[in-house]
């Protein structure tokens, strides 16, 4: 805009100097023919002295005797030398005017006291008297004669100023043709600047949106519309990544869902099959192959919690009720002493709180996450488990004083088949995290304070319960 | 003693022999291997005891169950689902089913489910009043929403268990080699439900005193003596 302003005022500048110019130009002109009207009637002034001082002559050689003719010439010399007066203003110029004046009004006084009678009383003093006017028609062609020099010199001046203000009006034209593309063309950089260059440099951001590179970021940091632009793209292209992110994950899930789903459905017709028969030969009496078969029952089990494990992956169903987490907790601990190892790691369960969930699912969950610990803190490691209401969830933290987790695992520690136990399946917190999410919960992962590592299950709170 | 008739209906062919291989050495076995051929074994032929998958193409468990009680038979139908299908077989108990069997298929509860639905068989023809073997008082519409109707209904079954062992050992004193040939079950298997539904084998004297092993002819139920 202010580019604009300032392109705008230098022409309007320019072209009123021009117009300024030309009006000084006409005003000379106009001198000019004033100046040539007067000269020319100078001329005219000499013509009718002469012509009054012949009238004159004539009368006094006794060729007319009528004054009319006289009277004539006289009036009209006296009218032009009114109008070339009334037309000067310079103060020699008028000064000779009046010298033409009174050389005219002595002209003429002669004339009529001295020549005229005596040319009528047939006095040979006539001529005599004549001769005396003479000098005064010499004078007045003489001071006409300055007059129009004069006014020569004067319109020669006016004609030089003319030349000088044309010369000047040359001038501007030319610097204005050499201004006026300079400024253009400033004015067409500053424009390039500030508009074209953010423009190509969004333009090129949403090419690169586009392409699919979601780093894409607008380095605009002006203040004005396009920086506030460039802000705004560089938000939008920050969640679009984000939203990128999440939906490549929940493909990947549901990728890995729909394919665990197939292979927990091929496998578990076979593997019932195989079961039912095991089942159907505990009792054999040859107590060797019963020992194998009973192994073979073992892993084939094995075999069933990891297709049901890929069967929660894909579809986690459940019925949700009030369930105690505490007592949940608890049970699971019960059962994880039991079965540790003698030197097992020291748990502990704290706190109370009633979730709103599938208690087997979320028995199936607790016991993962507690397991994990139990295994993570090694004998002489400690587990707590931790209860506690949040707002409209509830929370089970379960921590271990382990080595914690690898920070290159860290991000994979939900996914399904990733593990870093020698025996594992990879399925335990990725089953645990598509059962809590089903609940619309979650579990999330951070590390404790002293090493070691916390999984934080959350999940809706249980309705209070109706009396 | 006259072997109680049973119907497995199962479109899986290994399925199908499995069953009838757990079943045939207590009981008399007829197999369908489709729905369609189930309805027309129900109208020829008298069941105590239909064990039949819900999902299979065509005519679906749900079907089977319907024909029997259209038709007012003194049947038992028990359920067989997959591990994921469990919500069906709930559904199938509202319906009226006697109970149901969770796939992969475990020759024990299999054994024992079918020993229980002869014998709520026979009680109910004795005894017409008799309340279901499986309560489902506690399973009702509004306690679904607190408790859990799933939940409710696997501690309905797993009581119905536990009390038909209790008086089935009760009612031979303890003995399980008779209660297991009661039951239709071999001894260990006996042993294994016992110890899986924490009942044990107690010999009471003041329990046995009145009972007579051999009391519960053909066609008697349990109750029959007590």
């Amino acid at each position: 805009v202010v580019a604009f302003s300032a392109l705008l005022a230098a022409v309007v500048s320019a072209l009123a100097v021009q117009i300024v110019a030309l009006r000084e130009m006409e005003v000379t002109l106009t001198a000019m023919k004033d100046h040539e009207e007067q000269m020319h009637l100078a001329l005219e002034l000499e013509d009718a002295v002469r012509d009054q001082y012949g009238h004159q002559a004539r009368f006094v050689l006794g060729e007319s005797l009528d004054l009319v003719d006289y009277e004539r010439a006289r009036s009209r010399a006296h009218e032009l030398s009114r109008k070339l007066s009334a037309g000067l203003d310079e103060p020699d110029a008028m000064a000779w005017m009046s010298q033409i004046r009174e050389a005219s009004a002595e002209l003429d006084r002669l004339f009529r006291e001295n020549v005229a009678p005596a040319v009528e009383s047939q006095n040979p003093t006539a001529k005599v008297a004549h001769e005396r006017t003479y000098p005064l028609v010499s004078r007045i062609e003489q001071r006409v004669d300055d007059i129009f020099g004069r006014l020569q010199q004067a319109i020669s001046v006016l004609r030089r100023d003319l030349v000088e203000i044309q010369g000047d009006v040359l001038r501007w034209t030319a610097a204005l043709l050499v201004i006026m593309p300079a400024f253009v063309a400033a004015a067409v950089l500053y424009l390039s600047r500030s508009v074209a260059r953010p423009l190509a440099q969004l333009s090129e951001g949403s090419a690169a949106l586009a392409r699919g590179d979601l780093d894409t970021r607008i380095d605009i940091e002006t203040p004005d519309e396009f920086g506030a632009l460039a802000t705004e793209f560089n938000a939008m292209t920050v969640a679009l990544k984000q939203h990128h992110v999440k939906l490549v994950e929940s493909e990947k899930l549901a990728g890995i869902g729909r394919v665990a789903a197939g292979i927990a459905h091929e496998l578990n017709n076979p593997l019932q099959v195989m079961l039912g028969y095991l089942s159907l030969n505990r009792d054999l009496p040859d107590r060797r192959l019963a020992q194998q078969l009973a192994v073979v029952e073992e892993e084939a089990l094995r075999c069933k919690e990891i297709v049901a494990g890929l069967f929660e992956l894909s579809r986690p169903s459940f019925m949700p009720a009030s369930v105690d987490l505490r007592e949940l907790c608890d049970d699971v601990a019960v059962g994880l002493r039991e079965t540790a190892q003698p030197a097992g790691a020291k748990l502990s369960v704290d706190g109370m709180a009633e979730a709103l969930g599938d208690r087997n699912k979320l028995r199936q969950v607790l016991f993962n996450l507690m397991k994990n610990a139990v295994e993570a803190a090694g004998p002489a490691g400690e587990v707590e488990v931790a209860v506690r209401s949040a707002g409209d969830q509830v929370e089970v933290a379960v921590s271990n004083s382990g080595a914690g987790i690898a920070p290159d695992a860290r991000a994979r520690v939900f996914e399904p088949f990733f593990t870093t136990k020698p025996s594992g399946t990879g399925l335990g917190l990725a089953v645990s995290r598509a059962i809590a999410r089903a609940h619309r919960g979650d579990i999330a992962f951070a590390e404790r304070e002293h090493g070691g590592a916390v999984f934080i299950l959350r999940l809706p709170r249980a309705p209070e319960a109706r009396s | 003693m006259e072997r109680p008739r049973v119907l497995v209906v199962e479109d899986r062919p290994s399925v199908l022999t499995l069953m009838a291989t757990i079943l045939e050495s207590w009981y008399e076995v007829v197999t369908a291997s489709s729905g369609a051929a189930a309805l027309s074994l129900i109208d020829s032929t008298p069941f105590d005891v239909v064990l039949t998958d819900i999902r299979m193409p065509g005519i679906s468990g749900f079907d089977v169950l319907r024909a029997v009680q259209g038709r007012k038979l003194a049947t038992g139908v028990v359920m067989m689902t997959a591990y994921a299908n469990v919500p069906d077989a709930v559904a199938a108990m509202k319906l009226g089913a006697y109970d149901y069997v969770a796939k992969p298929l475990d020759a024990d509860e299999i054994t024992l489910v079918v020993a229980r639905a002869v014998e709520h068989v026979r009680e109910a023809q004795a005894d017409p009043s008799a309340p279901p073997a499986v309560d489902r008082g506690s399973a009702d519409e509004s306690s679904e929403l607190s408790m859990g109707f799933h939940r409710a209904v696997e501690e309905a079954r797993d009581r119905a268990s536990r009390e038909y062992l209790t008086k089935l050992l009760r009612l031979f004193d303890g003995n399980v080699t008779q209660a297991a040939k009661r039951a239709r079950m071999t001894r260990e298997s006996l042993h294994r439900v016992m110890k899986k539904y924490d009942v044990r084998a107690e010999h009471r004297r003041d329990a046995s005193v009145g009972e007579q092993p051999q009391a519960a002819g053909p066609g008697g139920g349990l109750s029959s003596t007590g």
